[in-house]
């Protein structure tokens, strides 16, 4: 039993609803990386890709209606502040804006997942991501189908997420 | 509060067969776009031939798209069935109850022999396959039957309706060995009215009020549809729908 905020601390400005966190930066020292090859031309710099296993531990920052929006830091080969937007129209299916800031740039990406209660009092969700978008050292970011999945404590609404998967930017 | 009823049934071939009517209705309260709501529910039964209806099997009940459960902060503890059928209430922690009603049955023998059951409970039971459960606590009086417990279970609804909570109504016998009453009413809410929460703030436990499902800031035209199947012991079925209106909207100053 625990307490549950249904009030709005920190407003979210615009880049926020968007995405989970996955990305971010780092030129040359992602550790998990398989490195790929790239485009062509001056200027040019190959693709990267590696594979991306990040975790984060969210807390709630609003709760309207059917929307939780959390943030924190994610740890992992792509660390940085992490921002989600969670969408649960039905007890059963859960959709999820990600927004994340790791340094150099930032990543947008879109998820889904099936939701199911544990207990009366935490629920688990699993499904896939894709990238959407991203700025900075990540504006070619591209991945689709990583793994996304995560738990719900429903006193707190307090979120932890993991992400894994191939990546590239 | 708001409420609109509508008797059933809706389906042709049900009508045809069935030979008992339902009259559902619906309710929020408060009842106001985006905010924490406790829905009411209720159903009469009557039997179109006259004489008592066939006695109740089971009860889908489909909730607006929109409303969901999970994002309150109901049914924050789990009540085991298993304690709730030998201590009763007592048996299952207060942040377990998700709302009450009572309900009104007839026996099959006598002149209008009815009974009230004054007390039934509804509380969050252990999940199944993921899935919410609410569990049905009917404290009736002597001398027709004592306590059941009966389970529903919130399924996925499909079409353009929300979550459905299916329950199978267990027969409640009228007397030892005989032949099963006839369930004629029941009302019911969902929600944080009359409902006491408590937590643990600095070692001592403070009471709050829950929140419950929010309505949603759109409504459908013609109001939040609720849908509810019923199917009889006879082997018919009824489906009934009621509408809760659309709140008014606030005007801008």
């Amino acid at each position: 039993m625990g307490m549950v905020s249904h009030s709005a601390r920190v407003s979210f400005g615009a880049p926020v609803l968007a995405a989970f966190a996955v990305a971010a930066a780092l030129g040359t020292g992602v550790s998990g990386a398989t490195g790929v090859s790239g485009a062509a031309g001056p200027g040019a710099r190959a693709a990267r890709s590696f594979t991306l296993s990040d975790s984060a531990n969210l807390r709630l920052n609003n709760h309207k209606g059917v929307e939780l929006k959390e943030s924190g830091y994610a740890k992992g080969n792509l660390p940085g502040s992490i921002y989600i937007q969670l969408r649960l129209p039905t007890p059963h299916y859960v959709t999820a804006k990600i927004q994340a800031y790791p340094s150099g740039g930032s990543l947008a990406a879109s998820a889904s997942a099936t939701y199911r209660l544990v207990t009366s009092s935490s629920a688990s969700f699993s499904g896939t991501m894709n990238i959407t978008g991203g700025s900075g050292r990540y504006a070619k970011a591209k991945g689709s189908g990583l793994s996304f999945s995560g738990t719900v404590h429903r006193p707190s609404e307090a979120v932890s997420v993991h992400v894994s998967g191939n990546m590239s930017y | 509060m708001a409420s609109l009823a509508a008797v059933g049934c809706l389906a042709a071939a049900s009508c045809a067969q069935a030979s008992e009517a339902v009259r559902l209705q619906a309710s929020f309260t408060p009842d106001r776009f985006g905010v924490s709501t406790t829905i009411g529910f209720g159903f009469t039964i009557s039997n179109t031939e006259g004489g008592l209806p066939a006695p109740l099997t089971h009860v889908d009940l489909l909730m607006p798209p929109g409303m969901n459960y999970i994002t309150s902060s109901l049914g924050l503890a789990t009540c085991q069935p298993k304690r709730l059928e030998e201590k009763g209430l007592s048996g299952c922690p207060a942040n377990s109850r998700l709302g009450m009603g009572s309900a009104f049955v007839e026996v099959p023998f006598g002149q209008n022999a009815g009974h009230e059951i004054p007390e039934i409970q509804a509380l969050m039971g252990p999940p199944h396959d993921g899935n919410v459960v609410v569990l049905f606590y009917a404290n009736g009086l002597a001398p027709v039957f004592a306590q059941i417990v009966f389970a529903g279970e919130l399924v996925s609804g499909g079409g353009a309706f929300g979550e459905d909570l299916s329950a199978a109504i267990p027969l409640i016998p009228s007397v030892t060995n005989g032949p099963p009453v006839s369930i004629v009413n029941v009302k019911s809410t969902i929600g944080p009215k009359h409902l006491t929460y408590y937590r643990r703030v600095h070692g001592r436990l403070v009471g709050y009020k829950p929140t419950g499902v929010e309505v949603p800031e759109r409504c459908p035209r013609g109001g939040f549809p609720f849908t509810a199947r019923f199917s009889f012991l006879d082997g018919s079925a009824v489906t009934a729908v009621a509408h809760v209106p659309c709140p008014p909207r606030r005007r801008r100053r």
